[in-house]
């Protein structure tokens, strides 16, 4: 996986971050937490996630919805689907 | 010729003109006014579930604001998440004027909550219980019957814990009690045998929904799950990574559709369903356009290929609305003597001039028709949904009366039917005798109406009319048809409180306490039961609690006669002083003046209340009234 599209899908996570949160000035890293971002519980969690899905048209494993925890990590879920999407 | 259906096709989106984004931008500039109007325009239950969400989100906000909305509370007793419900009913709800407050109970202590007198739930002291449990919950399953398990003592012990608990909550509050029935399920044990085999679990889940239906004790209604998830189909209805997950009881999408038929049910627990539809004529209930093509012309029936069977069946659709209480108006441009042909020279139609309650066929403008109609029908422009094919039409009437319901219709006539039932405008919790009876009553009404414009003067025209009451103390068969007419009357309340059935049983016990109904009838039909009254005795004074009367006997001298014979009760009782109050609100203006009508004295004036008083001892002022008590009077 290139680093370019890692980016992109940063941008598109950061996209779905401030609508859900209704900030447009929001930022957010790989190493972004639920700590960081104070509305970010188990609910808005799984309307970040219901977001990407239908935004990427992809679903996300009941594991991955219970291990996410960090921007990284949801990275990481959809980078692994690009992959398997490529071969 | 008129006859090209599709050619409204590209403009079909173009009615409403709020998106997401003016909504979005409103409420970031803190203007909650204006962001509550556009989430209102722009509210459609086939938006996507994102859509819903950020709607929702908006919606919390509103409500959480100081908005001056009526309130409903809503209790919550769920075995799964139902925050997500939450929020989206909150949101539907709030495009129909309510705010929802809520208490969840916490996961899966329903059993609890209801028994203990204690919980959270009773302390709420809900307007509504929404006891939200799905086949899950049930726990039906084919194991035990499987294994020699009777399924049928097996359903009646589900049913009987069930209803058990409905009837629990009822003797422990008042308020109205929603109960889910059992949704299927796409997984068969048995496969297609599950449809026959008493013992599979299909079979189990609808005997369940049978039999609970049959035992549910008043003030309950149940919810009908079951109808969500077909309407929605199992495959986007299930989605068990969310329930493995966070226990949400089924698919986000599932969520959309159990929030906006909620949501209409609460809204007319509320008396805030709409009560008439009004329809055009060419291209909407016929094909063609009838000044054009004539009455053998327009397309209608069997024989006018697939577009004249979808008229067909949308008419014999609007003919069972309207049997089962729903008014329906006409309001067209077209030359009246030519329109009333489509009828008089088509006895195949479905519908008959006589289902109509008013029909406008004029080149005026169709706005002014619609307040007309309203006006003869003594009817809120927002209980009426208007229904017409044409787009400029609506965007007109949509301009002029926001407060009216103008769907967007769909651009093939066969799909009128199927949209015009998802609307859920019309629901009930309820269907009596006054509903079966209803378009009857309107369509007296208009014959009433004639007569008086016959009439020289309103004396003789109301003394001709022969009118007849029949009244007495609540009694239990009365109550539900009391308790609907006491929670949808709307302009004729003077103090809008709204009691339960519940509520009401226990105060027809209290010594202090007369509930009263009130029915008329004229020579031109019977009205059935349009009032009621609830009086409170003290030692010497008199108090009316509350006073509500239908809008279908305004102005007929009945006000009158119900206040004379309170004043007959309050004197037999030995009263010196009778009150009243009137709280204004939006819709009751048309009794602003009322007991200033009958004599009485302003005690306090506040903008929220004014309050009343009749000194008994006094001489009374004349009170004149053409309604003669019936001769078979019970009381």
């Amino acid at each position: 996986m290139k680093l370019e599209s890692k980016k992109t899908i940063l941008q598109t996570v950061q996209c779905v971050f401030r609508e859900q949160f209704l900030d447009d000035t929001l930022i957010i890293t790989e190493d972004t937490t639920p700590n960081q971002i104070e509305q970010w519980d188990s609910l808005a969690q799984v309307n970040l996630l219901s977001a990407l899905e239908e935004r990427l048209n992809i679903q996300f494993t009941a594991d991955e919805m219970a291990d996410i925890d960090s921007v990284g990590k949801i990275i990481a879920a959809i980078v692994q689907r690009n992959r398997i999407s490529e071969c | 010729m008129h006859s090209n259906y599709n050619r409204y096709d590209s403009m079909k989106d173009t009615g409403k003109n709020s998106s997401l984004e003016s909504v979005i931008a409103s409420y970031r500039n803190g203007d909650l006014d204006a962001a509550l109007g556009n989430i209102r325009n722009f509210a459609r239950s086939d938006h996507s579930w994102q859509v819903q969400l950020q709607c929702a989100r908006v919606a919390r906000d509103i409500c959480d604001d100081e908005i001056n909305l009526p309130t409903l509370r809503v209790a919550f007793l769920a075995g799964s998440t139902v925050d997500h419900l939450v929020d989206l009913l909150r949101y539907w709800l709030l495009v129909d004027g309510l705010r929802l407050e809520v208490y969840v109970a916490p996961f899966d202590s329903w059993r609890q909550e209801i028994v203990d007198k204690s919980s959270g739930l009773y302390s709420f002291k809900p307007d509504v219980v929404w006891l939200f449990l799905t086949a899950r919950d049930l726990k039906i399953d084919c194991i035990e019957i499987c294994q020699g398990a009777d399924p049928l003592t097996w359903v009646n012990q589900k049913v009987g814990e069930v209803a058990g608990l409905v009837q629990h909550l009822r003797l422990n509050c008042s308020s109205l009690i929603v109960l889910n029935n059992a949704e299927p399920t796409s997984v068969r044990v048995f496969g297609n045998l599950e449809a026959s085999l008493p013992s599979s679990r299909a079979f189990l889940t609808r005997s369940y929904n049978l039999n609970l239906a049959r035992a549910i004790p008043e003030g309950a209604v149940i919810f009908d799950l079951d109808f969500c998830a077909t309407r929605l189909g199992l495959e986007k209805w299930e989605d068990p990574r969310l329930w493995l997950h966070s226990k949400h009881p089924f698919s986000f999408a599932a969520h959309c559709v159990v929030a906006f038929a909620a949501s209409k049910l609460l809204t007319s627990f509320r008396g805030r369903s709409k009560k008439c539809l009004v329809v055009d004529l060419d291209n909407t209930l016929w094909g063609g356009v009838i000044g054009d093509d004539g009455p053998e012309g327009v397309r209608y029936g069997a024989d006018a290929g697939a577009v004249g069977q979808a008229f067909e069946a949308l008419q014999i659709f609007l003919k069972a609305l309207s049997l089962r209480g729903i008014i329906l108006a006409v309001c067209s441009k077209n030359d009246a003597k030519i329109a009333i042909e489509g009828f008089t020279q088509r006895p195949d139609m479905a519908l008959c001039l006589d289902d109509f309650a008013a029909f406008y066929a004029n080149w005026e403008n169709k706005a002014d028709n619609i307040r007309k109609i309203a006006a003869e029908l003594n009817l809120g422009l927002d209980s009426m949904v208007f229904v017409d094919d044409n787009p400029a039409e609506r965007a007109l009437v949509r301009a002029e009366i926001p407060e009216l319901v103008v769907p967007e219709l769909p651009a093939d006539p066969v799909h009128y039917i199927n949209f015009i039932a998802s609307g859920n405008w019309f629901e009930s919790i309820l269907f009596s005798d006054e509903d079966r009876n209803r378009s009857k009553a309107y369509r007296a009404n208009a014959s009433r109406n004639r007569a008086q414009s016959r009439a020289t003067n309103i004396d003789s025209y109301l003394s001709e009319l022969e009118m007849c009451a029949t009244w007495g103390a609540a009694e239990p068969a009365k109550l539900p048809r009391i308790t609907q007419l006491l929670n949808k009357t709307n302009q004729f309340n003077l103090t809008t409180k709204r009691y339960s059935q519940t509520e009401l049983s226990s105060l027809m016990l209290d010594n202090n306490t007369w509930i009263g109904w009130f029915q008329l009838a004229d020579r031109f039909g019977d009205h059935g039961l349009i009032s009621v009254i609830i009086l409170k005795f003290s030692p010497d004074v008199v108090s009316i609690d509350t006073w509500v009367m239908s809008c279908r006997v305004f102005s007929r001298s009945m006000e009158e006669f119900i206040f004379l014979r309170v004043l007959e009760l309050a004197m037999n009782r030995g009263c010196k002083v009778l009150k009243g109050e009137y709280h204004p609100t939006k819709k009751n203006v048309v009794v602003a003046d009322l007991y200033k009508r009958l004599g009485g004295r302003l005690d306090k004036d506040s903008a929220s209340k004014q309050s009343w008083f009749f000194d008994l001892s006094q001489e009374t002022q004349a009170i004149k009234t053409f309604v003669q008590t019936a001769v078979r009077a019970a009381r």
